[in-house]
Order: structure tokens, then C-alpha cells, then sequence
């Protein structure tokens, strides 16, 4: 019946059992394994191709009329299981909207059709001088609307920041209706654009995303420092970029990865034999199982390897800039051995090998995936321990730490194991279990999709009722990708202390550099109140911190550095929710601003400064 | 069937430089959901002709292999499947004509004749149909069934063709055989060079996906209609399956006949 009336419209649609085969699945580790086991998922029913925001309309509408649940369907390379196969469904498949509509060098944007592969968007835009400065290691096989869908981050997020910061505006088909959004809302409204972000498709597709671009720069330069240990990489870490430095990128390997990637010296003849060996695929298949049988002797091994570890360190910038930059940031390297440019040009040059090393752990049967989770700085030891402890009961397992920030850092753990879907489950329940009890968010940038949905709404508590209150009025009937990113269950109460304190300031961190103070004290008591802690504001502000922030819009202060805050608002029947994006997150859609206007807030978390810091 | 499963399991990092994936935006038209499909069909769990369709998907341009870290021979696999359970016949094509110099006619445009004119030499003639029963070029498929006959029928011959691909089929069975632009005086042309991009211009088509012309017409057009939207509007063609398909796509192109028709052609 769809298909019928698509074809009086002249919209490309197939029922066609290899387009329904090619869009049914993702790259979730799960359904890969499922796969490698002769399970295929689900099928949809129809996959359709609007060629604009027109034709997007009418699909739309149409499945609407025919109460036909929708499923946007980017690249396909969502690691969440976000756009895993549901039968009776249609598959609204953007690519055909792919064009780059506008490139503005007065206000800095381009606006992009919401199907443009990233890799031939960023070709696009560098053709006229300009720089997404988004580069996902997906950028070859991920699209502009799947960024925005996952609140994906990219490898130099320390100095571009996340999709999210680059996003000026969006317009999206929905159930209810066409939304104009930020920058494409004459009326600029912060709320639509932030709840749309990250929702994972459960709200509506975008058409078209206008993202702020950015000169190609004049000077690009990396470099690597080898630390004694993982901590010392952390202050050093923490020390640039609380000095107001954005690097390009800052990435920290734990030993494990730094002797594996070869990055660090190492016995080059026994690297040469390993590497021939491992060219043949029975061969590597036969070596890899091993290790995949014992993964608590293997990461019990690893652990008593020598703790040094790496650093690839970047900028970029006008000349001048990258000479200041690097000379502030190289005082703060003293407990470093410098490696050389060289080696962290071999970094950026290769950055995007690494997605060729996930086939072969599960061609010798097992599986391979990765988790990224982030935390404050003062929380970053305890969650690096607990859930790596949790992971290596089960699995083979090593980390970097990257998407780092003033605030704190992603640490990005891979693992593999043998290929057992019960493994697999209960290996994950237990990693975000230990992330959320250790105060981390359980994701950074991948998205939440159905892997992390349970953990994303335990984390989200009672948050999540503004989410099915914006999902009830733009979806009513729960067309659009229902239950993901979350699902329909009563929230569990956070686990955390809420506080519910009068007073000025609440808390402080200085490691963080972060403060809590009441939504309504006065902007003079903020600053005297912090200066007897030694800090100040990042921001200055000259009315009470609610009204400040709800008169600021999303493009205010960003660039490189986005407008960051955290909030605690209570409900009229006196649930608590309580929003901390620090440094990151991606768990489900920002419902900060929602949070602001509809509950009574006890406080928000603001960026601060020491006291007479050099800026 | 092993090698292939890194493609399965491969996050379609090669997607971005396959034509028929840029230019027609299925998701199955991806080296990596070809491989799949293949894979997927040898292991039984989707049917053979559906790992076919995939399969056939390919316009043998070999980008994704460039850009491919790991080496996967993705064309080499997608053509041994299509090899393998392809059904159709081929003829040998009928020689008219016993002159030694042998024009191959692909379409048509008897060029034979404006030949033997300037050559002042008969020159016999030779109308090749594919497996598709269409005018076409002489392929791999016609060498690989008919390999000692391919031998004997082109005995005592020297062929001159308008096709690379058709070039190469003749040398490998041991015959003699030249291209036609060999015998061209220098003209300024944009050649357009199958299969290559250019340095730091991935966004370009690399393929004007000519081997997909009588497979999947409508596919092949899309790719021909991206192709050249980043091609000047007149371009020379040395290959003529290329060049066939693109001006059957409705696109301007001049190859070799037409400068053979201009009295371009001079016997070396």
C-alpha cells in the first residue's frame, strides 16, 4: 500500500529482498556476531529514497496516514544497534538527500543535506578553503544526519568540540509537522535543536543541518611524548588544557595499546615475524584464539608490562598561534621523553587504519567492540579502574584516552572475547553498571540505540519524562523508531546524594573546574562566594545564572568554546533530575534546556577559572 | 571465503570511493554489502540469486581495492561468483571479409570502410555480440569458453579495435592486435582515465560504470550521469565500452571513429 502510493509520487522505493537485506543492519558488534553465527535480523518492509525535504515530507506523511513505524537509515554505521532491522517497518534511507545547499563565508556555516557522507562533505568543503573540523574515525562510512542523531564527537573535538557545538541549526520532518530549528528558527529557540539532537531517529529526520565551518588552517603540527605512566599523562593533560589551550588533538594510549600499535619502540624483528604470521587469515584466526580463551591471564600479564605509555599531542592554527600554543603546552610536558614529529604525524596520517582491526577478531570466532565512557577529571581514576575491572573479567581489554577537555576526558576502552552472545550481554550490563556507579556517563559519542538503552534511561532517571513529553507532541504515535533511544519503563531513582541546599555556592571542584551555585544568587555573591575558593567564573555574568543562561543562545560563546552548564531541577511531585554534560555526553538528547524551564531548579554547574589564571 | 569476511564484518570504510554506491546511494550497491551478499549466499543464507544481484552490482573499477588497507580483492571475488553462476552463451563473433587487418565493430558506425579508404587496403570486418546478445566487446567470458577456438579463428589476423578491455582479451589468446588510437594523429583531448582519481579529489567518480550497461541499464545510467557531471562536456574516450555507454547515456563523447571519420587515421 505504501509502496503503491510512493510510486503515484514518483519516490524511489524497493520491497526488493537485497535492499531490505542491505538496509537491515548496522555495525553493532552484536548483530555482527549474530551474523557470524548465520543469524540475519529482521527485515524491514519497504526502504524508501526521498531526493529532498519535499518528497521527505510525503513519506513521512504517508507512513504516518498508514501508521507504519519509520526507521531513518544514515551510512549505516552506528555501533548501537540504533537501526538494527524491524520487520513491518519502512526504511526512510537519507542518501539521496546529499547535497552541500549553501556555503556561507560571512557567517561561517554551511547548511548540508542530512544524507552527505562526511568524507565527501569535508572533500567538498576543503575544495573551497574551508573545515568541518569533524573527523570521526567513521567519516568514510557516516553521515551529517547520523551526527547529529548520535551527538557523535570526532577526533579533534578538544579543539573543534563535539557535533553538537558545531550544529547552528536543523530542519526536520516529523510526525506533527516540518521543525525549524536553531539558526533555522527565525526565533532561535535553544530547545528544539537541543532535544533533536541525539534522539536517534525516535523524533524525526532531519533534512538539512547548517554546521559552522572553519578556515583550513595555516600550520598543522603533531608531535609524541612517552610518560612513565598513564597519571603523569593525565596531569600533563589536564595542565594544557586547563591553560586555555585547545588542542587538535590530545590522545593518551594506555601501555597495552602503546606497545600494540607499534607506536611506541619495540623489538622490530619479533614485530616484522608477528606481522607476516598475521597476514595469513587461518593463521591469524588460529593465533588470535588463544588469547581470546584467556582474556584474566592476558590482562593480568598486560598489567605488570611496563606502565609507559603515549601521547599524541596537535594544534593548529595561523603559525604564530601554533608556535605560542606549543611552546605553552611543552612546559607543561617536562615528565615526557619527546618522540618526535614524526611520530605523530604517523598518528594522523594512519588515524583511520584502526577500523580495519576489528574483522579479525571475529573471523577467529570471537568478538571485538568498544565502550566509551567519560567522566570529570576527579572521577576519571575510579571509573577507569571499575570498569576496566569489570570488562577483564571477560574479555581481552585496553584503553586510550581521548576527546579530552578542561572539564575531563573520554576514556575509550577496546575489548574482545570469545564469541558468545551471552558473554557479550553480560559483559556490557556489567561495564555500564560500573561506569554509572563510578560517575561516568555511559556514552561519549557513539549514541545509546538499544545497547545502552537501559543503562542510558537508569542514568537519565527521572529526566526522562521531559523526553516522552517532547516525544508525545512531535511523534504522538510513536511511529518513529519507538524504544530507542529509550524505552517506556518508570525511571529508577539516581543513586547519587541530591542536594537541596540554599546557599550560594553549593560545591566546587578545582580539578574539574567546575562550580555548583544557586540558579538565583546574585552575580556578586557568586564571585565573592568563589573567590574565597581561589576561583571565578569562566564566563562573567551580570544577571542571576538561570536568567543568564536562558538569554543566552546555543551560538553564544561557541566556536571553541560552547556555552557548558550543568542543572538539578525538581519536579511539583518532587522527583529530582539532575543533567551533568561533563565533559561530554551523548546519552539520548539534551534535555538540559527542558529541564531549565519546567522544573524548579536547585542549582547549575558552571565552568570556572582559578583566580588571576593567565587566559 | 575466509578473506571475505573481513569485508563482511568491515565498517564499509571503502564506500565512499565505490561509484556505483556514490552515484546511486543503495546501501546495497557498497563493496561491502556486495561482499556480504555474496558470502552470505555461499554460506546459504540468502539464495544464489540474490547474492547474483549483488554480485553484479560491481562495475569492476577496482577503487575500492586502491583504497582498501588490508588488500581485499572485492572486483576479483564479485566477478568469480558472477563467473560462476552466470548462465549466459556466447557465439564467436563471424569475421566478413578476407583481408589480414580485421576492424572489431562495436556499434553502428562501420568504420571498415572510411579505413580501408585512407589505408588504401581492404579491411575485413567483425561484429561482436556479448553475452547479452547486444553489441558489445570481446570479454574474458568469450576467452575463458572458447579459448583454442578463439585461437583458430583468429589465425593469420591482425585486429584493430576501439577496446581496451577487447585489446587485452586478443593478446592473451595469442593474437595480434592493436587499438585504433594508435594509428591517430596527436589531437588535443581529455582522456578520460577509468578506474584512477585524482590526487586529493575523492569526491570525483572514478568509473563511468560501462560494464554495467547491458547488466543493469538503469543502474549503469546513474553512474554515467554522475560521472560526467564532473567531466568537461566534450571528453575523448579511448576505451569503446566507455565510450558507448556514456553516449547512449546521452552524454557527448568523442572517441577514435569519430576521429577516424575526420581522416585523422594514418597507417603506421
Amino acid at each position: 500500500m505504501v509502496k503503491t502510493h510512493l510510486a503515484k509520487h514518483h519516490i524511489r522505493c524497493s520491497d526488493n529482498p537485497t535492499d531490505l537485506f542491505a538496509n537491515s543492519r548496522d555495525l553493532w558488534p552484536k548483530t555482527t556476531l549474530e551474523l557470524s553465527k548465520g543469524q540475519l535480523p529482521s527485515k524491514p518492509e519497504l526502504v524508501v529514497w526521498p531526493q529532498n525535504k519535499d518528497q521527505l515530507k510525503k513519506v513521512v506523511s504517508l507512513c504516518v496516514k498508514q501508521q507504519r513505524i519509520m526507521m531513518p537509515y544514515g551510512a549505516g554505521s552506528g555501533v548501537c544497534g540504533a537501526l538494527t532491522g524491524r520487520e513491518d517497518s519502512v526504511v526512510i534511507d537519507t542518501k539521496c538527500m546529499n547535497r552541500v545547499l549553501s556555503i556561507d563565508a560571512d557567517t561561517k556555516t554551511a547548511c548540508i543535506e542530512s544524507g552527505a557522507l562526511g568524507q565527501r562533505v569535508e572533500d567538498r568543503l576543503n575544495r573551497a578553503g574551508w573545515t568541518m573540523g569533524h573527523s570521526p574515525s567513521s567519516i568514510m562510512c557516516s553521515t551529517i544526519g547520523g551526527y547529529l542523531a548520535a551527538r557523535s564527537a570526532g577526533q579533534f573535538s578538544s579543539k573543534y568540540g563535539v557535533f553538537d557545538d558545531m550544529v547552528a541549526g536543523a530542519t526536520a520532518i516529523c510526525p506533527s509537522g516540518e521543525m525549524q530549528m536553531g539558526s533555522h528558527d527565525p526565533f532561535d529557540n535553544p530547545r528544539n535543536l537541543a532535544v533533536f539532537s541525539g534522539s536517534e531517529g525516535g523524533l524525526g529526520i532531519a533534512s538539512s543541518i547548517t554546521i559552522n565551518i572553519h578556515r583550513l588552517a595555516e600550520k598543522r603540527w603533531f608531535s609524541a611524548y612517552a610518560f612513565p605512566n598513564v597519571e603523569s599523562a593525565w596531569s600533563a593533560a589536564k595542565l594544557i588544557l586547563q591553560s586555555n589551550l585547545y588542542p587538535l588533538a590530545l590522545r593518551i594510549y594506555d601501555p597495552i595499546d602503546s606497545k600494540l600499535s607499534s607506536k611506541e619502540s619495540g623489538n622490530n624483528f619479533i614485530k616484522s615475524l608477528a606481522g607476516q604470521l598475521l597476514k595469513n587469515p587461518s593463521l591469524r584466526s588460529l593465533l588470535l584464539r588463544l588469547p581470546l580463551s584467556t582474556p584474566r591471564l592476558v590482562n593480568a600479564i598486560a598489567n605488570r608490562l611496563n606502565p609507559r605509555c603515549l601521547m599524541i599531542l596537535g594544534f593548529e592554527g595561523s603559525r604564530d598561534k601554533v608556535a605560542h600554543d606549543v611552546s605553552i603546552a611543552t612546559t607543561h610536558l617536562k615528565d615526557a621523553e619527546n618522540l618526535g614529529e614524526s611520530k605523530g604525524m604517523i598518528w594522523y596520517q594512519n588515524r583511520h587504519k584502526v577500523s580495519y582491526k576489528l574483522a579479525p577478531l571475529f573471523m577467529a570466532g570471537g568478538f571485538a567492540d568498544t565502550m566509551e565512557v567519560a567522566a570529570p577529571w576527579s572521577q576519571l581514576k575510579v571509573l577507569n579502574r571499575n570498569v576496566r575491572k569489570a570488562i577483564g573479567e571477560k574479555a581481552l581489554v585496553m584503553a586510550h584516552y581521548s576527546h579530552a577537555y578542561r572539564e575531563g576526558c573520554s576514556i575509550y576502552f577496546s575489548f574482545a572475547s570469545k564469541g558468545s552472545l551471552k558473554r557479550y550481554e553480560s559483559l556490557w550490563a556489567n561495564a555500564l553498571d560500573a561506569a554509572i556507579n563510578s560517575g561516568g556517563v555511559v556514552t561519549h559519542h557513539h549514541g545509546v540505540g538499544q545497547l545502552k538503552s537501559e543503562a542510558a534511561t537508569k542514568q537519565m532517571g527521572h529526566a526522562l519524562r521531559l523526553w516522552w513529553d517532547v516525544k508525545d507532541k512531535w511523534d504522538p504515535n510513536d511511529l518513529m523508531n519507538p524504544n530507542r533511544p529509550f524505552q517506556r519503563t518508570t525511571p529508577q531513582p539516581q543513586n547519587r546524594q541530591l542536594q537541596r541546599v540554599d546557599s550560594t555556592i553549593i560545591s566546587v571542584s578545582k580539578e574539574d573546574r567546575l562550580a555548583r551555585v544557586h540558579p538565583k544568587a546574585a552575580p556578586k555573591a557568586i564571585t565573592t562566594g568563589l573567590a574565597h575558593h581561589g576561583l571565578e567564573l569562566k564566563h562573567p555574568i551580570n544577571t542571576p545564572p538561570l536568567e543568564w543562561i536562558l538569554s543566552q543562545k546555543r551560538r553564544e560563546l561557541s566556536g571553541i568554546s560552547p556555552l557548558l552548564f550543568g542543572v538539578q531541577g525538581r519536579f511539583k511531585d518532587g522527583a529530582v533530575a539532575t543533567i551533568c554534560t561533563t565533559p561530554r555526553t551523548a546519552v539520548g538528547p539534551d534535555l538540559r534546556w527542558e529541564l531549565l524551564e519546567k522544573t524548579a531548579v536547585d542549582w547549575v554547574e558552571l565552568p570556572v577559572e582559578l583566580l588571576d589564571s593567565q587566559s | 571465503m575466509k578473506q571475505m569476511e573481513a569485508c563482511v564484518y568491515c565498517p564499509k570504510l571503502c564506500r565512499h570511493v565505490c561509484p556505483v554506491a556514490v552515484s546511486t546511494n543503495l546501501e546495497k550497491a557498497t563493496p561491502t554489502a556486495m561482499v556480504t551478499g555474496v558470502w552470505a549466499a555461499k554460506k546459504g543464507l540468502i539464495s544464489l540469486e540474490q547474492g547474483l544481484e549483488f554480485a553484479n552490482l560491481c562495475a569492476e573499477c577496482g577503487a575500492c581495492e586502491k583504497h582498501c588497507a588490508i588488500d581485499q580483492p572485492v572486483s576479483k571475488w564479485l566477478k568469480d561468483f558472477r563467473e560462476e553462476f552466470a548462465t549466459e552463451q556466447m557465439e564467436l563473433p563471424t569475421i566478413e571479409g578476407d583481408a589480414k587487418w580485421v576492424a572489431m565493430i562495436t556499434d553502428e558506425r562501420d568504420w571498415s570502410k572510411p579505413l580501408a579508404t585512407q589505408w588504401m587496403q581492404p579491411i575485413a570486418r567483425c561484429r561482436i555480440k556479448n553475452e547479452f546478445g547486444r553489441d558489445g566487446f570481446l570479454s574474458r567470458n568469450h576467452l575463458k569458453k572458447h579459448l583454442s577456438l578463439v585461437r583458430e579463428w583468429g589465425q593469420n589476423r591482425h585486429f584493430i579495435t576501439t577496446d581496451d578491455q577487447t585489446l587485452k582479451t586478443l593478446l592473451k589468446s595469442g593474437l595480434q592486435a592493436t587499438h585504433l588510437k594508435s594509428f591517430l594523429s596527436d589531437c588535443d583531448w581529455d582522456l578520460v582515465e577509468c578506474g584512477q582519481t585524482k590526487a586529493g579529489q575523492t569526491d570525483l567518480i572514478s568509473c563511468c560504470g560501462a560494464t554495467l550497461r547491458h547488466r543493469l541499464p538503469e543502474i549503469a545510467q546513474e553512474v554515467a550521469d554522475a560521472f560526467m557531471s564532473n567531466k568537461q562536456d566534450i571528453l575523448f574516450c579511448a576505451n569503446g565500452n566507455c565510450a558507448a555507454h556514456l553516449r547512449e547515456s546521452g552524454h557527448r563523447v568523442v572517441d577514435c571513429i569519430d576521429r577516424l571519420m575526420e581522416n585523422q587515421c594514418q597507417k603506421q
